[in-house]
């Protein structure tokens, strides 16, 4: 494996999930606040 | 739940509806025709923001719907109002209301309605740590029963004023703990003379004779329609409560 195949698989695509994830999950927690029914 | 509002109509409703509205800022955000518009100086990284057309929504909210939005921050479908500050708009009395509704009930309807609040990334990020304010109904129960001291009869109409238009951003009880975190406690009005205060009222300049950022912007749209006796009230009631033993 090269050395940019073991960055993109080590590096550059986990931080991608755990970036996007934690953004579906700030956005997942603000619409559950401002869809609340009152 | 509320008892019905006072039945408030005619062109005098409408009249003191209408400065109440300029006074509280309503005009100042859904713009003085009342059909909304954008807000803020805002970017996609913080979002959009649009206060709505009241001339719209007037024609499908009952009365009640529109004082349930205003005083409790909350929509006809039971979702909070986000982005319009409560501050002072919970403790509008009925009559108060009513005025204001006759206000927006008098202006003809026009325009198209405004788009939904699009909240970019940063604020989104800033409304889960709770850096930004949340819906207000939220904490409308929390700042209804903070109130300013009272400090004679004969600042009842002054204190009043203060508790509906000042609480915006120095907090319901006037410590600095309002919509604008920036805002000091209003006891810094022992710093300022009637006529020094005159001037911040009508000019936003303070006694420092520098502008202060938002009380600057307020006061040169909103306060301008105090009048000097009302400016000279307020000015002796927040002295007096200044003084007055904690």
């Amino acid at each position: 494996m090269t050395r940019w195949k073991r960055w993109t698989a080590g590096v550059l695509v986990p931080s991608m999930l755990a970036t996007s994830g934690f953004g579906a999950y700030i956005y997942l927690a603000n619409k559950r606040l401002l869809d609340r029914r009152y | 739940m509320r008892a019905p509002l006072p039945a408030a109509a005619g062109p005098e409703a409408a009249q003191r509806g209408k400065r109440l509205a300029d006074l509280t800022g309503c005009t100042d955000c859904h713009r003085k025709d009342l059909r909304g518009g954008p807000f803020g100086e805002e970017d996609w990284l913080h979002g959009y923001y649009y206060a709505s057309n009241l001339t719209q929504k007037a024609r499908t909210y009952s009365d009640e719907d529109l004082a349930r939005i205003v005083r409790d921050g909350v929509r006809p479908d039971g979702r909070g109002v986000f982005a319009m500050p409560a501050m002072g708009f919970v403790r509008l009395t009925d009559d108060e209301m009513a005025d204001v509704i006759a206000f927006i009930r008098s202006m003809p309807a026009g325009g198209t309605e405004q788009p939904d609040h699009f909240i970019g990334p940063l604020d989104r990020w800033d409304l889960w740590r709770g850096v930004v304010n949340p819906p207000a109904v939220s904490y409308v129960a929390a700042e209804r029963v903070k109130d300013p001291a009272v400090v004679g009869p004969e600042h009842t109409v002054s204190r009043h004023l203060a508790r509906i238009v000042c609480a915006e951003c120095h907090g319901g009880d006037l410590k600095g703990n309002g919509w604008d975190s920036g805002a000091p406690d209003l006891a810094v009005v022992q710093a300022y003379g009637l006529p020094e205060f005159t001037r911040l009222m009508r000019t936003g300049i303070g006694v420092d004779g520098k502008e202060h950022g938002l009380m600057t912007a307020v006061a040169r749209a909103r306060f301008r329609h105090f009048s000097d006796a009302e400016i000279a009230g307020l000015h002796a009631y927040l002295m007096a409560r200044a003084r007055a033993p904690t």
